[in-house]
């Protein structure tokens, strides 16, 4: 009965399993023996080249700048993004009529069309036409070019990614909120904790769980950012916005450095492994 | 009971799935061979030119019986990266046209069908399909000596105005600078008219349009990109330091233009561009000002150049059928008829004099006068290497240009910088 039982579900799960071996394992594997070889996608040889690409990414500049402006944009849009998700679930948390609404409204760039919100923000952020620039120059202050200014690309790119996660950090914290104990609070209520030291003390220390997963799958989210930049600055200028993952597809599908694309996808994907075991440990540290 | 008869029913539901699964992974299982032979043709024309393929190819479809082809679509960008998977996947279409900066390492694929052979055999024929098609075209097309595409467009890079800007900036709108020194002049008055207008917009984002656009004047100043024989730059030197040196005074001397996005002069917030023939419909459709267009200007006024740019069309390898039929498109669609209309319909440039020369392209030309300016530079136009190495190639030159933009480097050491990567990318590290 077991086995049968065993043999239903195997059978059960082999279509998705199927496709999850055909198009996540295999070019996995692939494109993992792709990254020793100085391949251009189209040539019929496939040169072998060792761990030359690994090595080389070391002493890329490049690269290295590439990774430093992903750091910097995933941490800085994951914490932002966190805070002030949390924020808006604790002002939305009391039961308004309107929370629900507001609920809505700040969740809604989370299910918008990335692209298409990435083409409005361009013009958002027109120097000449844009809303930004405009309202400036009414009130005689010349705006930066943004998208187009090395200084101020980065900032302009990471207000839409962080636009763009507050809502979900939002849902999760606002769950978080409603299912804690009120016990606690009960109890600190009569011990004399109010406002910031309820706060301080009860209701921060209660959502570390909550938290953790904000801000670790924020940090997965936003290392493998690629499609609002892309739209936006596609990298520029002067490689200030140069991601990751677009250094990546501008290796691998723009110049034909398909190899070193690879391997530049390997170490994306250790970095996002790495954050992944970092979760568990800590999932598994609270729940001892 | 209830349980288990619908356990069997999911059971039941998944190995159809997985079968179906794996038969679809075989189309030779999933679907028997019809008679007429469909021939998948990859492209990037959109908007109005893919409105253009489409009636082209309904015609083609009409006259040739037995065979249908099928137009697909990918954006600019997306088109090299579909065939590199398709190659990988040995899923290649039967037809793609795809821009001539990618011609050198889709001839390395291995892939593309020997037109001279298919469409004949021997070199005779060869020379009796390509004809009259200009020969700096076909060095796009020739790999090994055989050829593997043929050209399907070309274009080249001219200058739009905006001739209301002109006017307010008090300049003569019939009156286009023809030397940069007018450029210059021009720019500058058209910039003084505040409000965030630049006088002269300069692409300066890193890739492809960077280099391509700055080539022209690198070329006009007899600097030059790469030596004949492709393999060391030639830019850095006085010559190549005068035209950078040109277009960064622009932006930090004059402040006639800005370093940044593109698209100032669609909104009508730049006096001049560089821009492509295709240009010239969208604008006399969209643009919220009267705009014109003249050749290049040059350091003096007569050392013309432009670049050139366009498509070439290709056969991938299939079946006898297949290649044959794709090689009767291919054929059709770069003959002289063919190619005026479709010329005429997009305002790309003649890819063959007795194009240059027809009576459909000489009326078209009456009727759309901004493109004189291209049809005249045409004869200046110059070919960007074509070696597998250009795309790496061009994006280190960008990339070391750049600063030079943004006022961070200066035009020497830029120049130096691109020669060090050029060298780099030649060697293929």
């Amino acid at each position: 009965m077991r086995s049968r039982q065993a043999r239903t579900a195997y059978l059960l799960i082999a279509p998705v399993f199927l496709l999850f071996l055909a198009f996540t394992v295999y070019p996995l594997l692939w494109s993992a023996q792709i990254s020793l070889t100085s391949w251009d996608g189209l040539n019929a040889v496939k040169k072998f080249v060792g761990l030359q690409n690994y090595s080389h990414l070391l002493r890329d500049p490049e690269f290295l700048q590439s990774f430093r402006v992903t750091v910097i944009y995933s941490v800085s849009v994951t914490l932002i993004s966190t805070v002030l998700g949390f924020g808006l679930a604790f002002l939305l948390q009391r039961r308004h009529r309107s929370a629900a609404f507001y609920r809505t409204v700040f969740f809604s760039p989370v299910v918008t069309a990335t692209v298409a919100a990435a083409v409005v923000w361009q013009l958002i952020f027109d120097p000449f036409a844009g809303p930004i620039n405009v309202g400036l120059r009414a009130i005689g202050i010349a705006g930066p070019g943004w998208l187009g200014d090395p200084h101020w690309a980065l900032v302009a790119v990471s207000i839409v990614g962080i636009w763009k996660r507050i809502g979900f950090a939002m849902v999760i914290f606002s769950a978080g909120l409603s299912s804690l104990p009120t016990s606690c609070f009960e109890a600190a209520a009569l011990d004399g904790a109010t406002g910031w030291r309820l706060m301080r003390y009860i209701t921060i220390p209660l959502l570390r769980p909550i938290t953790a997963l904000v801000l670790i799958t924020g940090l997965i989210d936003s290392v493998q950012v690629f499609d609002h930049i892309f739209i936006m600055t596609n990298g520029g200028p002067l490689g200030s916005t140069n991601v990751l993952s677009l250094y990546l597809y501008n290796q691998g599908f723009k110049i034909f450095h398909l190899g070193y694309a690879s391997a530049v996808g390997w170490v994306l994907f250790g970095i996002v492994l790495a954050a992944t075991i970092m979760q568990w440990q800590f999932k598994k540290g609270t729940e001892k | 009971m209830f349980a288990s008869k619908s356990r069997k029913i999911a059971a039941l539901l998944s190995l159809s799935l997985t079968a179906g699964l794996l038969l679809t992974a075989n189309p030779a299982i999933a679907a028997k061979k019809s008679k007429p032979v469909t021939l998948q043709f990859w492209n990037y024309w959109d908007g109005e030119n893919g409105k253009a393929l489409s009636t082209l190819v309904a015609q083609f479809n009409k006259s040739h019986r037995g065979i249908i082809v099928k137009p697909v679509t990918f954006p600019w960008g997306d088109l090299l990266p579909k065939i590199q998977s398709a190659i990988a996947a040995g899923t290649t279409p039967a037809l793609a046209a795809t821009d001539i900066a990618w011609m050198a390492n889709l001839h390395q694929s291995g892939k593309l069908l020997d037109l001279g052979a298919a469409l004949g055999g021997k070199k005779k024929s060869i020379k009796k399909v390509t004809g009259d098609i200009y020969p700096q075209l076909l060095t796009y097309s020739m790999y090994k000596g055989k050829l593997q595409s043929l050209p399907a467009s070309t274009n080249n890079l001219a200058l739009f105005y905006n001739k209301d800007l002109f006017r307010r900036a008090g300049l003569n709108p019939n009156n286009p600078p023809q030397t940069w020194a007018e450029m210059r002049a021009d720019a500058l008055k058209i910039s003084q008219l505040g409000g965030g207008i630049q006088g002269m917009e300069i692409y300066t984002q890193p890739g492809e349009g960077l280099t391509w656009q700055f080539q022209p004047y690198l070329w006009q100043t007899g600097a030059g990109f790469l030596n004949k024989s492709n393999t060391a730059p030639t830019f850095n030197s006085d010559a190549g330091r005068k035209a950078l040196q040109f277009l960064v005074d622009l932006i930090n001397v004059d402040k006639s233009a800005t370093a940044g996005q593109w698209g100032a002069f669609d909104k009508g917030a730049a006096g001049m561009r560089i821009d492509g023939s295709w240009m010239v419909s969208g604008y006399r459709q969209n643009a919220p000002f009267e705009f014109g267009t003249a050749m290049l200007p040059s350091p003096d006024g007569v050392s013309r150049a432009t670049n050139m740019g366009g498509e070439q069309i290709m056969a991938f390898k299939g079946n006898k059928a297949r290649n044959a039929a794709a090689a009767t498109f291919i054929k059709w669609f770069t003959s002289t008829s063919v190619q005026a209309k479709w010329d005429v319909a997009t305002n790309f440039m003649p890819t063959r004099a007795s194009v240059a020369s027809s009576t459909t392209m000489l009326r078209h030309l009456v009727n759309e006068p901004a493109l004189n300016a291209f049809v005249n530079q045409q004869k200046y136009a110059q070919a960007r290497p074509a070696i597998a190495q250009y795309p790496a190639v061009s994006d280190a030159f960008s990339k070391a240009l750049e600063p030079a933009f943004y006022g961070t480097t200066s035009v020497a050491d830029a120049l130096a910088a691109a020669d060090a990567a050029v060298r780099k990318a030649l060697a293929g590290s």
